[in-house]
This record gives structure tokens, C-alpha cells and sequence, in this order.
């Protein structure tokens, strides 16, 4: 059985997902508009299940199954469920669906709960027929059905448990027989006749009667429904395909179609080696041309006629000539193949793609029971408007999205919307709304969900930043409102009040951000206070091969997906300057974060080179409407690539997206460019808390500001002062790990600063370097002398020599 | 041939075939109660792993270094076209090393789909080792240790944070 279990399992969770789905949309879709039909393909969706779980020995989903079926029962006619029906059903659809990823396979773990609460709804009636004797629905459309499973659990039962499946097709195909008239009846017989032999035993012959009964079957499904009205329309979110699609489908498991589309993004890497190898052997073709022509020229200048010649000489050229030609000519027909080749793969990749992508609507239904669930726990009214389920993406984001979507609606049911009460005071209806939204954005996909209770907290969620050191009081007083807000994504931020048994199940919305930054997407949150909260995440339609530009930084090389990347600029040592202790460059008029890539990443290669006119190279990466120039020291190139993940081991460097094989075949690693965006943005005291502070004295702004943006770049937290009096102060105020002081200053002047500083107990452990423009051997001497520990005339600033000193003197 | 020496040939094949039999089933029930392991070496220290586990063996030559590597990741691997972190494996033990050229071998070791390499100095002939001889290890990422004191490796919990474990 285990092994059976095993290879049908991939099948069955994928249908019982679909089913217990189906029957949850179905329930609430009966509730709100009672019909007499309504309940009959619920009725037979829960025999179904039933059947297969048992066969399967599944015996929790076949109980809970079997108890939903009691329930429905009590809909039968277009009679109206009893209180509580809709939750009891609810919940076990719920509990079945949990229980297909539990680590003992449909073992639900609350079954006694569940049976509990879907007994607690039948009626206690003395004699009351016990429903579960009746058929599972009216009319020989659900005996037809009730037919198809027992013959099907048949194929995978033995012994006594296969006597009792055989043995009710029997009645179901007898009751067929009876109920049906003409032809209909004639093959409900012929069934009949077939399981009856079967009943036997079937001995050898068991294959060849279940072949002839399922064929039968399939006629007399055709037949009876061809006679039978058909009942109203399926629930919104039942599944509802027509016999002819289902032909013409194919179920195939999703982690196949993953292997086929990794394999054909290889295909497309190999084809991209094969177009350089093409390139190379044009190359080599086009300097053995060259080559034969300086033979040729050194011939001619050696005087030697053509006649005059050794023939061997004359036939070698030839044929070097002849050997060039044909190398040329096969390294065009390589490079035309190579060419055709990446049509073709990229036509196998959008197909591929293609068949990847599914409609939004099955997450979007699957809210709906935990949204009703949720809201008749908390006692709060809520109506769920979903839009947008037609939208189709990769059915992998999708997958990716289910768990952040329901962290979010459950978040805004628990924290967000108010109870009636609340509501009532507040001025607003009692029943709140919660609305999620897909839309198409091009190749990216939108989803909204708003609601329209409290909102969140600004205040709160700065206090709580500062009580968990994400920021300083001071950077949270400078946040804005909007910004505030944001916070709540940071990792480990979440307030008392915040957290509850429901939706404080240790995953915060930090998770649900970097789920969406796996994806490729950002999240955003909007929220007005009293009237509701907006999360928007946007995600890319498809994950796919993407370009990366390649970049050289710290030593190494990796790649950012060329989609992040704005543009490349120049940046000069004048485009530098300082906001808030950020060091930033001018772009278009803004002031865009600065920081070395090789730092951000934590590479400990040497640091961001300049070009010889004195400027980097730096990328300007956008995120979620966020920039950031990342000085790199390269850009060696562009070329397509395919992301693949490194697995947990790598989980700690969040930077990481993944690494890529190039066509060279080196693996490099694929940068996040979200994270990198974060992490060069947070606040200075956040991201280093342990950084050095070095205390840099100047009368002159130009200088001050210049020492303090390289010594920034480096990573230092610098605090300025105009003249030894301040420098002092600060010092003494704040505390400092070094100081760099200019010489000649109003006020106190560099040389008495450095007394003053060796003479404090408290501060005379303190490096003190002295900048300035006197390079006379005697003014060296006299800072030397008053206690300075490093001397550099401000050109040696500009080499690099301060950095050098500064990082020699530190304290490790 | 006489009829008593073809005879006699028939009992001898008969013989021959039931030992044979005998011989092929005496050999898979001592399959079913062995484990089969690769063993290799570290800073002189013997570990094994199951072989079951191995995904593939590769020249560490093949290692790239990834720009901004946590702390003991050298770098990444290609196996079988798919690119895997290698981890430094003395720095999983927590022990000191030198660089990656004393790791000349990279075991990629498959942990229910998750690939990843460990970088090690040596590697030997692979050995069957009776299940009945594998005792419970003390500590570390261990799944048993062998009766002459090799360390077979537990993939599952090589080079991940506890709280990482599912």
C-alpha cells in the first residue's frame, strides 16, 4: 500500500487539492443562494474523495469525507443548511487540504475536532434515518458517478476491502438500470452484468472485466448524460471542464514541466557558448588572413619574385589560405546553426512558459474559507471582494504568493479591521471590506489587498523599531509617516498589540517581503489611519532566464539582472557628497545613496579603483521605486543567464539571489538587487552599529566636506566640526575612535586640539592626524611633537594615504 | 558422452546452479544489512559519508569563488549543469585551515534535493560496512560512527543553522 500510495500520491494531492477547494468555494456559493441542484456536485465531490482516500487508506480524509457527505445531505431538495454547517464543512475542507503536506501524509491532526464539529451539526432526531445509508446524491448523473469510483477504488484495494467497492458499483449500477430508460438502461445492465462478475471474484480475468466496465462506464456516462437536464451550473471555483477538454488534457505533474524548462534553459546557456565559440573561430579565421598577408608583404619586401619561389613555399601558403578560407566558412555555418538554434529554444521556452501559466482564480477562492473561518473566530463581519482571477502568471509565483496573500488577509482581519463595535462607534458599517485584486502590468502582475479598518500604527511601529534597534530615536524621528510604515517589513519588527494567536504564528510581514524579493518584486504598504490599509506586491509575470550584466568589484566578479540597473555612471570625486550621514551622488538633480558595491556585498577584496581621470564606475540600481548608485570597479559585459538557487546553505547571504554558469563556464554569483537597495540605504547607525567614529576638524567646508565623504565612502561614521573648539567638544560629548584635524583653524587650532586631546585621561588613547597644507619639515615636527600621530600635507589626502593612516591607527 | 557421464554432468550443473542460487540470495540478504560508504579524509581526521547521499565527486579546481560568500562557502560548483555552493568542510567542523588548494576534492552531497558540496583533502575507495557494526555518534553532524572511528557525515545537518532545520 505504501508503495502505491507513493506513486499515485503526486496525482491525488493535486486532485484532492482541487476538490476540497472546489467544495469550500462551493459551500459558501450554496449558502448565500440555496438551489435545489446546488448541492449535488458538493455531495458528490465529498463521495468521491471519500472513495479515493479509502482506497488509498487514507482513513482520516475518508472520515472527514464521509461526515461532510452526512452534512450535505441535509441541503438535499433546496432545503437550507443548519447553523454552523458552512464552518463545520469549512473547516474540514480546510483540515483535508492541510493535512495533504502534513509529515504523515492525510493524517489530519485535529480529525477528532473536525468530526466533532460536523457531527454537532446533524440532527439528533430519535429514528432519524442515518443519511449515510442513502446515495450520496439524487439522479443517475451522481449513481454514475458513485460507479466510476467504486470501479476505480476496485483497481486499488484487495481482499474484503475490494469486495465492499464491487459490491456497491453493483448497486449503483443496478439502481441505474432501474432508473434509466432505452439505451441507457440497456448499458446500465450491461454494467451490472460485468460487476456481477466481478463480485465472483474475477480470478485471472479481474483486468480484462475492469477494462470492460470502464469502458462501459465511459458509454453509459455519455448516454445518461445526453438524457439526464443538466443541473445548474457548477459553484464558482468547481472545476468545470467538458468531456471533449478533458480529452484533449493532459495532468502532468508540475515538477516535471520545472525539470523540462530547467533543462531547456541549459539549452539556451549551450546555444549562447556555441554563438562565442563561433565568434572566436571567426576571430581566429580573420588573424590567419591577416598573418598570410605579412608573409605575403615580407616576401614582396625581401625582393623575392613570384617565379623565384620554392613551390613547396608557394603550395604551403595555398594551403594555409585554403585550410583559413574553410575555417572562416564553418565558423559562419556554426554561428547561422547557433543562431536557428536560439529560435528555436526560445520557442520552446515561451511554450514551455506558457503551460506553466495558470488563472489567479484557484489562490484567490482558496482565501475565501479562511477569510469567513477567521472572521467567525474574532466575531467580526467581513465581506471578501476578489478580482482579477483571470489573470494568468507562472505557476510558480503563484505558488511563491499563496502563503504572503494569506499572511496578509489574515493580518488585515486580526489587526486591521475593527470589530462590529468599533466599527459602529467609528462611524462605519459593521461588515468591513477586504478586497484582493490581481492585475496584468505588462510582464509583471499586481496584487492589491486593501481593507478598510484602523490602519496601521506610524507611531507604534517606530517605537517598536527603536525598542528592537532596527533605528535610532533620532532616524525614526526623522522618518516620515509613509516611511514609518515601511518598517514593517524590516525583519524582527512587531509590536505587542500586534501579535495574536492568529496571525503572530512566528511569519511577519518581513517574510511576506522576502517572499516578493525572491520573486524579483517589491512590496509597498500605503495606510490611512482610520480608514484602512493598502499592500501591493509586484511580481514578475514569469520566472525566467533574465540578462545580467556582469561587473567586476572587491576582488570577484558577479551579475545583477540587467532589469535592475537603470544606467551606468561616471562618477566623478565632485558629483560626491553627504545627506543625513549618507553619502550620495547627484543624478538628474537628485541625491541618490552611494556605496561601493564590494562593501555591501561584504567582500573583502581591495577597494573600488578609479579610471585615470579619477572616476568610478557605478551602477544605478532601482527597487521598488528606491535607487542606489553601487560603485563597482568593471562593467565587463552583458549576457543572458539562468538564475539557479544555491540552496540553504547560502540562506545567510541574503544579497545572493542565486549564482549562473556564464558562457565561459565560470559560476558567479547573481546579486538581489532589492537586498543590496535595503542594505545601502538603512540608516548609518543601523546597518554599524560597531562602526568607528572619527571626529574631522576643518575650517574650510570644500575640505571638511571632502574628508568627510571619503572617509564615509570607507564606511566610517564621521562627525564635523569647524575648529579645534567643536572638535573638542565632540569628542569629549559623543566619544570618538580617531580624529583628523586640519592645522591652522580659528578659535583652537589643530596643534593645541592635539595637546589638549593627549592631555585628557579620557581621550588621550585617541589617534590624532593632522591634514594640512604645511609640508616644511619644522611644522611636521611641531605636530609630531604636540602628540599627533600621523602628519599628512593634503595632497597626500587625494592618494589615498589618509584612508591608509586612518585604518593603521584604529584600534582592530 | 556415455549416458552415466552425461548423467553425472546434468548433477554437477544442478549442483553448480543451486550453489550459484544460494550464493546470489546469501549475497543480497548481506546487501540488505550493509551500508555503503566513501570515505575520505580532513586535517588527517577520517569522516565517511553514505553513498547514497553523493550526488557526484569533482576536482575542486572546478570551485569558482562567489563575490560576497558567507563565511565559510569558497565558492560554487557545477555539477551535472546545476551550480552548487561548495563549504569549506573544516570550517563546518569549526576548525582552523588553510586555503582550498589543501582541499583538493569536492564531495556534492545531495540533502532531498538541496545540493551543495563539501570541500575535503582526500578521498578513498568506497567500503560496505555491516549496519550492525554504524554506533550512534556522539556529537556533530554525524549519523553514525564507524567501528574503526570514521564519522559518517549526515548531510541534512551540514553547514545549516538549527533554526534553518525542517
Amino acid at each position: 500500500m505504501a508503495d502505491l500510495l507513493e506513486r499515485v500520491w503526486p496525482v491525488f494531492e493535486a486532485e484532492t487539492r482541487e476538490q476540497v477547494q472546489a467544495l469550500a468555494a462551493g459551500i459558501m456559493e450554496l449558502e448565500s443562494a440555496p438551489s435545489p441542484g446546488a448541492v449535488v456536485p458538493l455531495r458528490r465531490i465529498a463521495h468521491t474523495l471519500k472513495g479515493t482516500a479509502a482506497s488509498l487508506g487514507l482513513h482520516d480524509i475518508e472520515k472527514a469525507a464521509h461526515a461532510v457527505e452526512d452534512v450535505l445531505v441535509l441541503a438535499d431538495g433546496g432545503r437550507g443548511l443548519p447553523a454552523g454547517a458552512v464552518e463545520a464543512v469549512l473547516r474540514a475542507a480546510r483540515a483535508v487540504e492541510e493535512s495533504l503536506t502534513a509529515a504523515a501524509q492525510g493524517r489530519i491532526a485535529d480529525r477528532d475536532e473536525v468530526l466533532a464539529g460536523l457531527g454537532a451539526v446533524l440532527p439528533r432526531e430519535a429514528g432519524a434515518p442515518d443519511p449515510r445509508g442513502r446515495p450520496p446524491a439524487a439522479g443517475p448523473s451522481a449513481d454514475v458517478e458513485v460507479l466510476t469510483a467504486e470501479l476505480g477504488a476496485v483497481c486499488t484495494s484487495d481482499g474484503e476491502a475490494r469486495s465492499s467497492h464491487v459490491a456497491r458499483a453493483r448497486e449503483a449500477a443496478s439502481r441505474l438500470a432501474a432508473a434509466l430508460r432505452g439505451r441507457a438502461a440497456e448499458l446500465a445492465s450491461r454494467v451490472e452484468a460485468t460487476v456481477r462478475e466481478l463480485e465472483g471474484g474475477g480470478g485471472d480475468d479481474l483486468p480484462r472485466l475492469l477494462a470492460r466496465a470502464a469502458a462501459e462506464v465511459v458509454e453509459l456516462r455519455e448516454v445518461a448524460a445526453a438524457a439526464e437536464p443538466r443541473p445548474a451550473s457548477p459553484p464558482e471555483g468547481a472545476p468545470a471542464r467538458s468531456s471533449r477538454d478533458e480529452e484533449r488534457s493532459v495532468r502532468v505533474d508540475a515538477t516535471r514541466l520545472d525539470t523540462a524548462a530547467a533543462d531547456v534553459d541549459q539549452l539556451v546557456v549551450g546555444v549562447s557558448r556555441r554563438e562565442r565559440r563561433g565568434r572566436d573561430l571567426e576571430r581566429t579565421a580573420q588573424a590567419l588572413r591577416e598573418a598570410l598577408l605579412l608573409v605575403q608583404r615580407g616576401l614582396d619586401e625581401a625582393g623575392i619574385a613570384d617565379d623565384a619561389r620554392p613551390r613547396a613555399l608557394d603550395e604551403g601558403l595555398e594551403r594555409i589560405r585554403a585550410r583559413g578560407a574553410d575555417l572562416g566558412r564553418t565558423a559562419r555555418e556554426l554561428r547561422r546553426e547557433a543562431e536557428r538554434e536560439r529560435i528555436f529554444a526560445q520557442s520552446l521556452r515561451d511554450t514551455l512558459q506558457g503551460l506553466r501559466m495558470v488563472p489567479a482564480e484557484a489562490a484567490l477562492q482558496s482565501l475565501r474559507p479562511a477569510v469567513r473561518e477567521l472572521a467567525a473566530q474574532l466575531g467580526k463581519k467581513v465581506s471578501l471582494r476578489l478580482a482579477g482571477g483571470e489573470v494568468r502568471l507562472d505557476r510558480r509565483v503563484l505558488d511563491e504568493l499563496k502563503g504572503p496573500l494569506l499572511h496578509l488577509v489574515r493580518n488585515a482581519l486580526d489587526h486591521g479591521i475593527e470589530a462590529p463595535g468599533a466599527r459602529r462607534a467609528a462611524g462605519k458599517p459593521e461588515e468591513a471590506l477586504l478586497s484582493v485584486r490581481v492585475e496584468s502590468r505588462g510582464d509583471r502582475v499586481v496584487l492589491t489587498v486593501r481593507d478598510d479598518g484602523a490602519g496601521l500604527s506610524p507611531e507604534r511601529l517606530r517605537a517598536s523599531a527603536v525598542q528592537r534597534g532596527i533605528v535610532t530615536a533620532g532616524e525614526a524621528a526623522r522618518l516620515g509617516d509613509a516611511e514609518a510604515i515601511r518598517l514593517a517589513f524590516r525583519a524582527g519588527l512587531s509590536t505587542a498589540q500586534e501579535i495574536t494567536a492568529l496571525s503572530g504564528r512566528g511569519v511577519g510581514l518581513d517574510v511576506v517581503a522576502e517572499a516578493v524579493r525572491r520573486l524579483g518584486g517589491r512590496v509597498d504598504v500605503a495606510s490611512d489611519r482610520g480608514r484602512g490599509a493598502t499592500f501591493v506586491l509586484d511580481v514578475p509575470l514569469t520566472i525566467a532566464g533574465t540578462t545580467g550584466l556582469l561587473v567586476r568589484a572587491g576582488g570577484g566578479v558577479a551579475l545583477l539582472p540587467a532589469d535592475a540597473i537603470e544606467r551606468v555612471l561616471l562618477v566623478g570625486a565632485g558629483d560626491l557628497g553627504t545627506v543625513a550621514g549618507q553619502v550620495t551622488v547627484s543624478v538628474d538633480g537628485d541625491q541618490v545613496p552611494y556605496a561601493p558595491l564590494a562593501r555591501v556585498v561584504g567582500a573583502s577584496g581591495p577597494p573600488t579603483t578609479r579610471s585615470e581621470t579619477g572616476a568610478t564606475v557605478a551602477l544605478l540600481v532601482s527597487s521598488a521605486g528606491r535607487r542606489v548608485a553601487f560603485a563597482v570597479d568593471e562593467v565587463l559585459g552583458e549576457q543572458a543567464i539562468v538564475v539557479s538557487a544555491l540552496g540553504r546553505r547560502m540562506s545567510s547571504a541574503q544579497h545572493v539571489a542565486g549564482a549562473a554558469v556564464l558562457d565561459d563556464g565560470r559560476v558567479v554569483a547573481v546579486l538581489q538587487p532589492s537586498h543590496l537597495v535595503d542594505a545601502a540605504r538603512l540608516p548609518a547607525d543601523a546597518k554599524a552599529p560597531a562602526r568607528h567614529r572619527i571626529v574631522v576638524a576643518d575650517d574650510s567646508l570644500g575640505t571638511r566636506s571632502a574628508v568627510k565623504a571619503l572617509l564615509e565612502i570607507a564606511g566610517f561614521l564621521v562627525l564635523p566640526a569647524e575648529d579645534g573648539e567643536e572638535a573638542l567638544a565632540l569628542a569629549r560629548e559623543s566619544g570618538c575612535d580617531l580624529v583628523v584635524s586640519d592645522v591652522q583653524m580659528p578659535r583652537l587650532d589643530g596643534l593645541g586640539l592635539t595637546r589638549r586631546l593627549k592631555a585628557d585621561p579620557k581621550l588621550s588613547h585617541v589617534p590624532v592626524i593632522l591634514v594640512t597644507s604645511l609640508d616644511a619639515p619644522e611644522d611636521r615636527a611641531a605636530g609630531l611633537e604636540a602628540g599627533a600621530d600621523g602628519y599628512l600635507v593634503k595632497r597626500e589626502v587625494q592618494r589615498g594615504k589618509l584612508l591608509d593612516l586612518v585604518r593603521q591607527l584604529l584600534p582592530a | 558422452m556415455s549416458a552415466r557421464a552425461a548423467a553425472e554432468a546434468a548433477r554437477a550443473e544442478a549442483i553448480l546452479r543451486e550453489r550459484a542460487r544460494e550464493l546470489a540470495q546469501a549475497r543480497e540478504e548481506e546487501r540488505a544489512e550493509v551500508r555503503v560508504i566513501l570515505p575520505f579524509e580532513v586535517l588527517g581526521d577520517r569522516y565517511a559519508v553514505e553513498v547514497t547521499r553523493i550526488h557526484q565527486v569533482l576536482d575542486a579546481r572546478r570551485v569558482h569563488p562567489l563575490l560576497g560568500a558567507p563565511r565559510g562557502v569558497v565558492g560554487a560548483i557545477v555539477a551535472r549543469t546545476r551550480p552548487v555552493p561548495v563549504l569549506d568542510f573544516r570550517h563546518v567542523l569549526g576548525l582552523e585551515g588553510g586555503g582550498l588548494s589543501d582541499l583538493p576534492r569536492v564531495i556534492v552531497l545531495d540533502d532531498e534535493g538541496d545540493l551543495f558540496g563539501v570541500a575535503v583533502e582526500r578521498v578513498g575507495r568506497r567500503l560496505e560496512i555491516p549496519l550492525s557494526d554504524l554506533r550512534p555518534p556522539e556529537s556533530g553532524p554525524f549519523a553514525w560512527v564507524t567501528p574503526d572511528r570514521r564519522a559518517v557525515l549526515d548531510p541534512s545537518r551540514l553547514g545549516v543553522a538549527e533554526r534553518d532545520r525542517s
